[in-house]
């Protein structure tokens, strides 16, 4: 078996045993059940809230599975995004700091691999959990609305891929970082960066913020150029960045002799 | 002995702090090596650019592509929520081990009597016991050359005379550089010393060359004017610390017969008269002292 899946074995031990899959996993369920049921009650809760309100719930439409969308969205971009830099943004600036990489680098484990572990298994507890909360998602919005928006796979897509892109952000910026506080704040910085960059309409649909916008915007709409533009452009960006964590930081080799 | 690792003319800058300045050593195949400092004479610094840990500023490090050298912190992190068993097995998945992975750990965990801990998770274990744990990977590939940074800086008396006896027990079967604070085990331990200050080789020498068997004779006169007398007439190597004399000698009983000659023919009283061994203490002292002076 090769380094990087001894590593890969390792790191996915690591995310269960300390809980951090569990948590995932749990945490993403959590907002799939919550997001349509939100979506479809808020109305009838305003509405209960008697006759003085009338003015205002006559005002609200009709809730639809756009809306149940829309809740998702709003709470992987927001909490689920703010919880998973604070959970994935120390693991690896904290092996080098505590020297367990050092051990690893004697045993002949190469920077490559250990970045690449990291990130592949951070990747897949987040799919695996996405994966659980997506069925539950689809059974509840089917439950309570009835059907499926058309495009809703892509926009489902849109959110995954939006997470990805974090996911080896924070990873790359840990790889850099010489402590677990430089790891989150740079993780931050970048976050409120792209967030601060969506003001700017030229440069607005190549960030990873303006999946989010199209995880609700091509529902029931048509797709086109641009929301491939904006995919296309946050796939090179992940190249990039992985990129950068391989080849700029390299092992240093000594002056050996035979 | 054949040389397993050389270090050549080692300098390394902290900006413009000289935290060690051309330092050469040699480590001899299957030898004990004593690395001895005070605090910031860079004993670590040196174990980590040996390791390619920490880039080295100048000079060389020697050793053969194949010579294989691991090293152990002074305070060991492992995946702590792995196994023992599970750990030793990690390290030798990573080394693309090819034998019977069950029977290696088992025959390494016996050696560092760790045979009780085995299933049990590596955060449970205590500071002594993930000492044991930091040893048992670390040679559980049989490392040609082995560091440890003050493997016993964390323990208690047990625990440290515990890992010595292990470090004992490695003699010979592969070459161990470790630094402690601890003189005493150094000189039980070690075939060789090297004494490091402020980021100089203050002495470099097997401990048979150091002369441990020398004794000294400390005599403590009642006044200065008595000593300066006794010191007139000596008219060899002699050391004087305000009222007391030291004389360092190979041949005890001429030296003693010597002593108490002129005593007797000049008529001088003395406060006392002991007999020292000589030890790295003293000789760490008396080094890092000139130094300093």
């Amino acid at each position: 078996m090769s380094n990087f899946f001894i590593l890969l074995r390792k790191d996915l031990t690591a995310l269960i045993r300390s809980k951090k899959l569990l948590i995932m996993i749990v945490m993403l369920a959590l907002f799939a059940m919550e997001s349509p049921l939100i979506a479809a009650v808020t109305p009838k809760l305003l509405k209960s809230m008697g006759e003085e309100y009338a003015a205002i719930t006559n005002l609200i439409p009709k809730p639809t599975n756009i809306d149940a969308f829309a809740q998702l969205s709003k709470n992987i971009t927001q909490i689920v995004l703010l919880v998973t830099i604070a959970m994935f943004s120390p693991i690896l600036v904290r092996e080098k700091v505590k020297g367990t990489y050092s051990t690893l680098k004697m045993n002949g484990v190469k920077l490559k691999e250990f970045l690449l572990s990291h990130i592949c298994s951070q990747v897949i507890v987040f799919t695996l959990s996405y994966l659980v909360s997506m069925i539950i998602f689809v059974f509840y919005t089917i439950v309570l609305f009835d059907k499926m928006p058309k495009h809703s796979f892509f926009s489902l897509m849109c959110l995954y891929l939006f997470m990805l892109v974090f996911i080896v952000l924070i990873n790359v910026i840990s790889h850099f970082s010489k402590s677990t506080t430089m790891s989150m704040v740079g993780s931050f910085v970048f976050y409120f960066g792209f967030a601060f960059l969506t003001m700017f309409e030229k440069v607005n649909q190549y960030l990873p913020m303006k999946l989010t916008d199209y995880a609700t915007g091509v529902l029931n709409g048509n797709m086109g150029s641009k929301q491939w533009v904006t995919i296309y452009s946050n796939v090179i960006f992940v190249l990039i960045l992985l990129c950068i964590g391989l080849f700029l930081k390299k092992d240093r080799i000594n002056n050996r002799s035979d | 002995m054949s040389s397993i690792l050389s270090v050549e003319n080692l300098t390394k800058m902290y900006k413009s702090v000289c935290v060690l300045n051309n330092v050469s050593f040699e480590i001899k195949a299957g030898s004990v090596v004593g690395l001895l400092g005070p605090n910031g004479a860079g004993k670590t610094t040196t174990m980590k650019i040996i390791m390619d840990l920490i880039p080295k500023t100048t000079g060389r490090i020697h050793y053969d592509n194949k010579t294989r050298i691991i090293y152990l912190q002074d305070v060991p992190e492992f995946y702590d929520f792995y196994q023992v068993k599970e750990y030793l097995k990690f390290i030798l998945e990573l080394n693309q081990f090819k034998g019977d992975i069950k029977s290696k750990i088992e025959e390494t965990v016996k050696l560092v009597g760790l045979e009780a801990e085995l299933n049990k998770r590596i955060k449970s274990l205590s500071r002594g016991l993930r000492q044991r744990l930091g040893i048992a990977s670390s040679i559980i590939m049989k490392p040609d050359v082995l560091i440890l940074d003050e493997p016993v800086s964390a323990l208690d008396p047990i625990g440290r005379k515990e890992v010595f006896d292990l470090i004992g027990q490695l003699k010979g079967k592969m070459s161990i550089i470790f630094s402690s604070h601890i003189l005493s085990d150094i000189e039980r331990i070690c075939d060789h010393v090297i004494l490091l200050d402020k980021g100089s080789i203050l002495l470099n020498k097997s401990i048979s060359d150091i002369q441990l068997d020398d004794r000294v004779l400390v005599i403590e006169f009642n006044d200065v004017e008595t000593l300066r007398i006794f010191s007139d007439e000596w008219k060899e190597t002699l050391e004087i610390k305000e009222k007391t004399i030291s004389i360092t000698t190979k041949n005890l009983t001429q030296s003693q017969n010597k002593v108490f000659e002129i005593l007797h023919k000049k008529g001088l009283m003395v406060e006392s008269v002991h007999l020292k061994k000589i030890n790295l203490e003293d000789i760490f002292l008396k080094e890092v002292g000139v130094k300093n002076e």
